[in-house]
């Protein structure tokens, strides 16, 4: 198995903070400069990105107009 | 709801076969569950309080969609969901004269939402463990997928339907289940998501991290069911085909 250079583990260890934009500005600025040359690990990010949008897609549930009615009628009449 | 596991089959009450809210909260109200600097809170005084109650008419109610989602999400069964909603709104209302305002209502919420599911199911049943999050801990989708040589596009698993992404969301024990939804469907930062669940930052990350890789290795699976991906032979194969740098 090839193993992928310090910069790519460094880069895969922190893919997710950077995803949910929770990493510090010098991380970031050094993932971005690696991608820039890297791309295994960006194409690997575009993957994770968009698997991250495909379920929040997916995942999310929008209730009909009627049952947040109901629900809304029926909360208010136990208030 | 096809393929939708029965009730009793997820460990939901044996007598009723559905998830019970416990009442007595209107004893005690919400309050402290809802937000552990309150100590207590005041009787519900709803019809004295036309202010309040329009403040949480205009606020708090636009958010009954969402918190309806995660719900859903939670309690796997839409009726558990609308009493798991129903009762975080009554505590929310009786808790709401100590909502700071101008703080985050929505995590506020959130956090009700979250504990009212919780003392809810953990009173009456076991959470079925569908998934082992551990086991998954190293899983990747995406080195899986370079390495059955398809192309590891998201595309790919847009194929995939609705139903089945929730499905596998839902199969995920319901700690890590909780972190992957309020991150990932509802966009919390990870300081929010530690607001709401009462733990570490570090726990919360660790979580989201055990769930992404426990709902990756359930899309992985499904996929290879179908034949989307063809399941190759781990010893016959090059590991990584990808070049990185």
């Amino acid at each position: 198995m090839e193993h992928p250079k310090a910069d790519c583990r460094a880069f895969l260890a922190r893919l997710y903070v950077y995803l949910d934009g929770e990493i510090d500005e010098q991380s970031r600025a050094d993932i971005d400069r690696h991608l820039e040359d890297c791309t295994g690990c960006e194409q690997q990010l575009v993957f994770e990105r968009d698997l991250k949008a495909l379920i929040r897609k997916k995942c999310s549930e929008q209730p009909s107009e009627v049952l947040i009615e109901r629900l809304r009628v029926e909360i208010r009449r136990q208030l | 709801m096809k393929g939708r596991l029965p009730v009793r089959a997820v460990g939901y009450g044996r007598t009723t076969g559905r998830l019970e809210i416990a009442r007595k909260t209107k004893e005690k109200p919400a309050s402290g569950a809802a937000d552990g600097k309150v100590k207590r809170a005041r009787a519900p005084k709803p019809a004295t309080d036309p202010e309040l109650q329009r403040r949480f008419e205009t606020e708090a109610m636009p958010f009954l969609g969402q918190l309806y989602g995660t719900a859903l999400r939670l309690t796997r069964n839409p009726a558990d969901a609308e009493e798991v909603v129903q009762e975080t709104m009554l505590r929310a209302y009786r808790a709401f004269n100590q909502f700071e305002e101008g703080t985050n209502l929505k995590a506020w919420l959130y956090k009700i939402l979250t504990n009212t599911f919780i003392s809810s199911y953990r009173k009456k049943q076991r959470e079925p463990q569908t998934v082992s999050a551990d086991a998954n801990e190293d899983f990747s989708l995406y080195d899986r997928l370079v390495e059955a040589n398809v192309s590891p596009e998201a595309e790919l698993l847009d194929r995939i339907p609705d139903e089945e992404v929730k499905e596998a969301l839902e199969a995920i024990p319901e700690q890590f289940r909780t972190a992957v939804l309020l991150a990932d469907v509802e966009g919390f930062s990870y300081q929010e998501i530690a607001d709401i669940t009462g733990v570490a930052i570090g726990t919360v990350m660790s979580r989201l991290h055990r769930g992404r890789k426990a709902l990756q290795r359930a899309l992985w699976d499904y996929a290879k069911q179908r034949g989307m991906v063809d399941e190759e032979e781990p010893w016959s194969t090059p590991r990584r085909t990808v070049e990185r740098s």
